[in-house]
């Protein structure tokens, strides 16, 4: 038996592995890179969802940004209260609560499309070559681009093609909302639960020979609304959130099913899979 | 005889380069680098940092695992000098490559993959965030290790330094060339209607299926370089 | 018994090639005919359950810090031993069609995954078991593989002509016909992974319009 192999492989193995050992050692030394544990703690109390609604480029941009204290505590919106309690903790400031807010669909189109569109599925795309895939110019064009942007997995396209918010998941970071080449989607306080579910700037009877839900205009709403939050503006009904109080008077009087009230089913248990 | 261990002529040199790049595209002919092939390229900027990390440890182990094989695992009757041999451990005749082969060369990946996370994490902080995970992966990468083997193994001659260098480098570059190429398809595949099952992974390997069969068409450059 | 389910579980629900998608580069390259794929299966698997063994046993010896090189150098050890029985006992045509893949296995995601997740974790006897379990799923996924190219593309089934009129198309145990056979089982098992989930269509809160509100009458 030729010892002379194991010998010179356990030499090997053994010069090698101190030398580079040496190296890593060296390396590691002279390489090191200071880490600010403010900045670790502050990193582990944000969401972790890297989908920069805070501004910056990811959570860890945005923790090394407050650890240097360059900026408030409450942008981590996916965090909510206690993220920003947690990181207005650590680096020693004081915050106010701030309202909890939900994404919001502004469209319940019920159109027929204008063109038969097979061209890339995406909803900016889609606006930059055609404008618009409905009768109504203004309406949604359900090819999913807010469904795929939101990092909480919060929105999912219906049967009919219109985005569904599941208020569950959502945490109002609006990233949809910029997503949203239409403007059909908006954050709005989750306390506010009658909302306008049209964008149509058409006039009265051409929006609704175009889509069955528009608003036309006709007033009805502010008329019964007691608040005096409503108004119509360029053919369209607009609710001032700061006087809406959600009694839901509007949404019992409107002839074209065009303003929603989310109250009842807020209230209801709902199945989320 | 010592320097002409360590150069390259020029016809050798293109040689190399189509060779690596195109004809033997590691990930498309030889199978090689597949995981991060399908892991990393779903955004071109990461792509092309892997790519290019990816290249740089391929040269590096290249070069220093064939000074290891040369000096240290080759009989000393074979290639003139061995560390072991010298030592009057082993015999002149005797061969260590089957040996300590793989476990030497998967100890100088492992070591330079850490020293390349080392300096990035210092020098440049950002590519380092966006290549994360992906970093330490490099080490298990088929492509890094599989290069070494193949400067190393059954080789129709013994390769100069230069060689072996070189075609570590541009096996790289085919590496990165083709992780580039997958990651820009990958983005526009993204928002095309794919079925619900085929999603991510398995249209991915079909359109590396019709890339791999382009890549093919090179092999006709492989007569023209000889 | 607990070692029925780890096997299945290896071999089945965390089926190294199909499920969780490691190690894909030997599982491309040596499936050309069935007996290079059985081997290389063996190969793997056996040093996937030493190396699962030992790890295991020196679990409590190894820092946290330094376990990647350690599970290297053990993985590297058993893989030469692989490779040199390998030259020895099996044909020369299998070992030239193997070629580099053999010592590749010591970088095989499989091995290394299981290394890092389960025998640095847990006993001896569990990570024996789910070695075992996982070479199965490897043996079973290479086989596969291996059957579908070979019948295509060599029009042979371990060596023997299968089909008499069909001529091989012989791009099937080239580089794109490697592709396309992953890329059609993945989407297969992927299908089969989907209709198994039962969907839920999930309801979420919706407004109710006045039509809604006129049609059903209000329940408190």
């Amino acid at each position: 038996m030729d010892y002379g192999i194991v010998i010179a492989s356990v030499l090997a193995l053994g010069v090698l592995g101190a030398a580079f050992a040496l190296v890593l050692a060296i390396a590691n030394a002279r390489f090191a890179v200071k880490r600010d544990p403010l900045e670790e703690k502050v990193l582990a109390a944000l969401a972790g969802t890297n989908c920069g609604a805070c501004g910056y480029g990811g959570c860890a941009a945005y923790a090394q940004a407050v650890a240097a204290g360059k900026v408030p505590a409450t942008a981590c919106i996916p965090g909510g209260g206690p993220a920003a309690k947690a990181v207005a903790n650590l680096v020693g400031q004081t915050i106010e609560p701030r309202e909890q807010q939900v994404a919001v669909v502004h469209c319940n189109r019920e159109s027929a499309p204008s063109i038969d569109y097979s061209g890339i599925g995406d909803c900016r795309a889609a606006t930059a070559i055609v404008g618009g895939v409905y009768e109504c110019r203004f309406a949604c064009l359900g090819l999913g681009t807010c469904a795929r942007v939101c990092p909480s997995g919060a929105i999912w396209m219906s049967d009919k093609g219109l985005p569904v918010v599941d208020e569950e998941r959502c945490t109002g970071c609006g990233i949809c909302v910029k997503a949203c080449p239409k403007g059909i989607v908006t954050v709005e306080r989750r306390a506010d639960e009658v909302h306008v579910l049209c964008r149509s700037k058409d006039k009265g009877a051409v929006a609704r020979e175009k889509c069955e839900h528009a608003c036309i205009a006709c007033g009805l709403c502010v008329k019964a609304c007691n608040a005096k939050a409503i108004e119509i503006q360029d053919f369209l009904a607009e609710i001032d959130y700061n006087k809406c109080v959600s009694c839901g008077e509007c949404v019992a009087v409107c002839p074209t099913g065009a303003i929603g009230d989310y109250r009842k089913t807020r209230r209801r248990k709902v199945d989320v899979a | 005889m010592v320097a002409m261990a360590y150069t390259v002529d020029i016809s050798s040199f293109f040689t190399i380069v189509i060779s690596m790049v195109f004809v033997s595209n590691f990930v498309l002919a030889r199978f090689l680098g597949l995981c991060p092939f399908i892991g990393v390229t779903n955004r071109a900027s990461s792509a092309f940092g892997m790519g290019a990390a990816v290249t740089f440890v391929m040269t590096l182990a290249s070069s220093v695992s064939w000074l290891i094989y040369r000096y240290m695992l080759l009989p000393a009757a074979d290639s003139g000098f061995n560390v072991f041999a010298a030592l009057a451990i082993i015999k002149p005749d005797a061969s260590l490559v089957l040996v300590l082969k793989t476990v030497t060369y998967i100890l100088v990946i492992a070591t330079l993959v850490q020293l390349v996370e080392l300096v990035m994490r210092r020098t440049t902080p950002k590519l380092y965030l966006a290549l994360g995970i992906y970093l330490p992966l490099i080490t298990t990468n088929c492509a890094v290790l599989g290069v070494a083997l193949l400067n190393t193994t059954d080789t129709p001659e013994v390769l100069t330094f230069a060689a072996a260098t070189l075609q570590g480098f541009f096996a790289g570059v085919g590496f990165a060339l083709v992780m580039v190429l997958m990651s820009a398809i990958r983005e526009r595949l993204d928002l095309l209607g794919v079925p619900e099952a085929m999603k991510g992974a398995p249209i991915a390997f079909i359109c590396t299926a019709l890339m791999a069969l382009a890549f093919m068409g090179f092999g006709g450059l492989a007569g023209a370089t000889r | 018994m607990w070692v029925y389910r780890e096997l299945l579980r290896g071999a089945v629900k965390e089926n190294p090639t199909f499920v969780l998608v490691l190690g894909l580069c030997p599982t491309l390259a040596v499936t050309v005919t069935i007996v290079n794929g059985f081997w290389m299966a063996v190969a793997a698997t056996c040093v996937l359950v030493a190396s699962n063994v030992i790890i295991s046993a020196c679990r409590r010896l190894i820092p946290s810090e330094i376990r990647i090189p350690c599970f290297v150098v053990i993985i590297a050890s058993f893989v030469t031993i692989a490779e040199m029985l390998m030259k020895a006992y099996l044909p020369d045509a299998v070992n030239r069609s193997l070629g580099i893949f053999v010592p590749l296995i010591v970088v095989n995601c499989i091995i290394f995954g299981q290394a890092e997740a389960y025998a640095y974790k847990n006993g001896i006897a569990r990570s024996l078991v789910d070695g075992i379990g996982v070479g199965i799923g490897y043996l079973g996924a290479l086989l596969l593989i291996s059957g579908i190219r070979e019948a295509l593309g060599a029009g042979t089934l371990l060596g023997m002509p299968v089909w008499s009129t069909y001529p091989p198309a012989y791009i099937m145990v080239m580089a794109p016909g490697a592709f396309l056979v992953i890329g059609i089982l993945l989407g297969i098992f992927n299908a089969l992974k989907l209709s198994r989930r039962r969907r839920q269509p999930r309801a979420a809160a919706a407004p109710l319009t006045s039509r809604e509100m006129a049609a059903k009458p209000e329940t408190a």
